[in-house]
């Protein structure tokens, strides 16, 4: 499996640590976790310490999970983004759908 | 194993080959070996008997003869005598006439050669020898009293030593022991089998003599191997019909039915190959043995069906693939041809110099680069990328390109056209696509590009004097995204000799084979290799590096570039 991702449940906010990477190959099986579990909670808190690398495929996992979060009134957090992440982010405006903690 | 297959084989081959020749050489074999094997255990069984018959025969003719001799003389007393003379003698052996003479005064003597006479009248037919004589075993000979040998020269004169040969040392070990008198058999030279008995003439005192009797078993036997010989020509007989029997059998129920099955298959091949559509092959053959041939010729018609089912989904999905193939093969080309693809694209316009590459990782892609003039003084330049790849990617990409041209060729600004756009992608974006795109507006006449950025990756000019560089423009977010964005645009000015390359993130995220990415560095790198190269080699000398950074990796999303170069104003030859 080119992605792990551990699930850490606070009350009726919820924390991902995600390890791995997301491309092309794996967006679609990442997208269904993400927005499964997007569906489960208030808010959301993304730990990328150990993303190595997502392509655009992978951003748009992170749309769908923006838009049900947000259709909840909830938030879409993120903390220790790597720089190269953080610039494609960056790069693509993805960085207004996150709060940075 | 034959090489050839049953058909191929002339009857002779067919023959050799076959079970049938095989089945019958084995059984003629075994059965003659078997045979022979009952035969010599028979024949030696019954030799045993006859032999036991012949040394019980032995025994009573010697007991009868005894009975005889003691009723007329005394054949004990002429034993004795014998010995020491025989004893006193014995050194002068050697001396033939003389040292027999010796023995004449007891064999003149009237009793002596009547109990000669009764001897002789109790020799029979089968007897090869029979005669009275005292063991000497000290000495491993026995003293002859009287022979009965009838032939000419061969009868043994009394006093006559004869040096008993190993097989008879059974004899001299048990004589005296026990009432029995001991008796063997051996195989003589030149007399074949013979057995020997006898009997003592006083009690079981040998010292007193002993009447020997060696009987002929050859004689008895002559009778017998005719009939043995009969006896294995009817065996023999009896296996060769027995042998044809069986091999028939064998033709019927095995050999027939494995040739049908194999001239099935070959027959199932042969049609296959040649597209003649036959079914049943193995079915048909109707073979009704009842054991596992019939049940291979079952198994057989069973493998022919499930192969022809498999044959025909096979055929169906190469069909379906080949179709698809075709299509997405002529989708390629439409999408390749709906690009600017040919250069340089307005061979008239001296102001700038463009070229432009799109690579799909698969047949179709998402990635797409676009130019046109809006007029006679704007050129409008698009590089952009949707979200994934293959064909979702490519239509999404065939309508965002129309969109942007639409709005391109309406004359609005580089802003203008991403919000109109990003509106339009909005409405009924199911499912969730989006685009990232870079437009800019380069005015010909004084080199101002005016640019807007949804999501894009960041463009890369180069000064006419300095090197490639990173331009991190303002970024909105990508197109599709959020219908309310609003995009800004920023303005900068070339000069003759400026250029600008832009690319999609196929080119920095190449990876190799060890996931590591080309990245932004690289491209910068081989850029300015050959800072002062046209827009065509600028391209190639990219994919190049690309290429020898991937080596045999697959390249997994699609790589588009565009590099154009302003030259400057255009010069009108009338001024």
């Amino acid at each position: 499996m080119s992605m792990k991702i551990d699930l850490i449940k606070h009350g009726n906010d919820c924390e991902l640590k995600m390890d791995g990477f997301i491309d092309a190959t794996n967006a679609a099986e990442v997208e269904q976790v993400l927005v499964d579990v997007a569906g489960k909670f208030d808010n959301m808190l993304l730990d990328m310490e150990k993303l190595e690398y997502v392509s655009s495929a992978g951003l748009r996992a992170f749309k769908r999970v923006y838009m049900e979060l947000r259709r909840k009134g909830g938030t879409l957090s993120a903390k220790n983004v790597d720089k190269a992440i953080m610039e494609v982010l960056e790069v693509t405006g993805f960085t207004r759908l996150f709060k940075f903690v | 194993m034959p090489i050839k297959s049953i058909r191929e084989m002339t009857q002779r081959e067919r023959e050799h080959y076959s079970l049938e020749g095989r089945v019958f050489r084995s059984i003629a074999l075994y059965s003659i070996l078997l045979g022979l094997i009952c035969f010599a255990l028979g024949f030696g069984m019954y030799l045993y008997g006859l032999a036991q018959d012949s040394m019980d025969e032995a025994a009573d003719l010697s007991d009868k003869a005894v009975g005889a001799i003691r009723m007329m003389s005394q054949p004990d007393l002429y034993a004795h005598d014998v010995l020491d003379i025989y004893k006193q003698n014995a050194q002068n052996a050697a001396d033939g006439e003389s040292y027999y003479a010796v023995f004449d005064r007891v064999t003149e003597d009237p009793g002596y050669q009547q109990m000669h006479l009764i001897l002789k009248n109790n020799r029979t037919e089968n007897m090869s020898d029979f005669f009275f004589a005292v063991p000497v075993p000290e000495d491993g000979v026995v003293v002859f009293v009287a022979d009965t040998d009838p032939r000419e020269g061969h009868m043994y004169p009394a006093g006559k030593a004869v040096r008993f040969p190993g097989f008879a040392q059974k004899i001299f070990l048990r004589l005296g022991k026990g009432t029995e008198f001991p008796r063997t058999f051996f195989v003589l030279p030149g007399r074949g089998l013979v057995c020997i008995s006898g009997a003592y003439v006083n009690g079981t005192d040998y010292t007193d003599g002993c009447l020997f009797a060696m009987m002929n078993v050859a004689t008895v036997l002559k009778g017998v191997r005719s009939f043995a010989l009969a006896f294995t020509a009817l065996v023999l007989l009896v296996i060769l019909i027995a042998g044809i029997l069986f091999v028939r059998k064998i033709r019927r129920g095995v050999v027939k039915p494995i040739n049908e099955i194999a001239e099935a298959a070959q027959d199932y091949v042969r049609d296959k190959r040649e597209g003649r559509d036959v079914t049943d092959h193995f079915a048909r053959l109707n073979i009704r043995t009842g054991d596992e041939i019939e049940n291979l010729s079952l198994v057989m018609a069973e493998m022919e069906r499930d192969i022809d089912m498999y044959v025909d989904d096979l055929t169906d999905a190469t069909a379906e693939k080949e179709r698809v193939g075709a299509e997405l093969n002529m989708a390629a080309k439409i999408q390749a041809a709906m690009l600017p693809h040919r250069f340089p694209p307005y061979p008239d316009r001296t102001e700038f110099d463009i070229y432009a590459t799109m690579e799909p990782a698969r047949e179709v892609g998402g990635d797409f680069y676009d130019f046109y003039l809006i007029d006679d003084d704007h050129l409008c330049l698009v590089m952009a990328d949707v979200s994934g790849k293959g064909v979702p990617a490519s239509l999404f990409m065939m309508i965002t390109k129309v969109i942007l041209q639409s709005c391109g060729m309406l004359g609005q600004s580089a802003s203008e056209i991403l919000n109109k756009t990003n509106q339009a992608l909005c409405q009924d974006n199911q499912m969730d696509m989006f685009v990232t795109a870079w437009i800019g507006i380069l005015e010909l006449s004084t080199g101002k590009l005016t640019m807007a950025n949804a999501g894009h990756e960041y463009p890369v000019f180069k000064d006419p004097d300095g090197p490639f560089e990173l331009f991190k423009d303002r970024h909105g977010f990508v197109l599709g995204g959020f219908d309310d964005e609003v995009y800004s645009a920023q303005e900068v000015q070339f000069e003759p000799g400026s250029k600008i390359f832009l690319y999609t993130d196929g080119v920095p995220e190449a990876m190799d084979p060890l996931r590591e990415q080309f990245g932004l560095e690289r491209m910068l790198g081989a850029l300015n290799a050959q800072p002062q190269a046209s827009p065509e080699e600028v391209l190639y000398s990219v994919r190049s590096a690309v290429s020898s950074f991937v080596k045999d990796a697959e390249q997994f999303d699609d790589i588009t570039m565009m590099c154009l170069e302003y030259k400057g104003p255009r010069m009108d030859p009338e001024e």
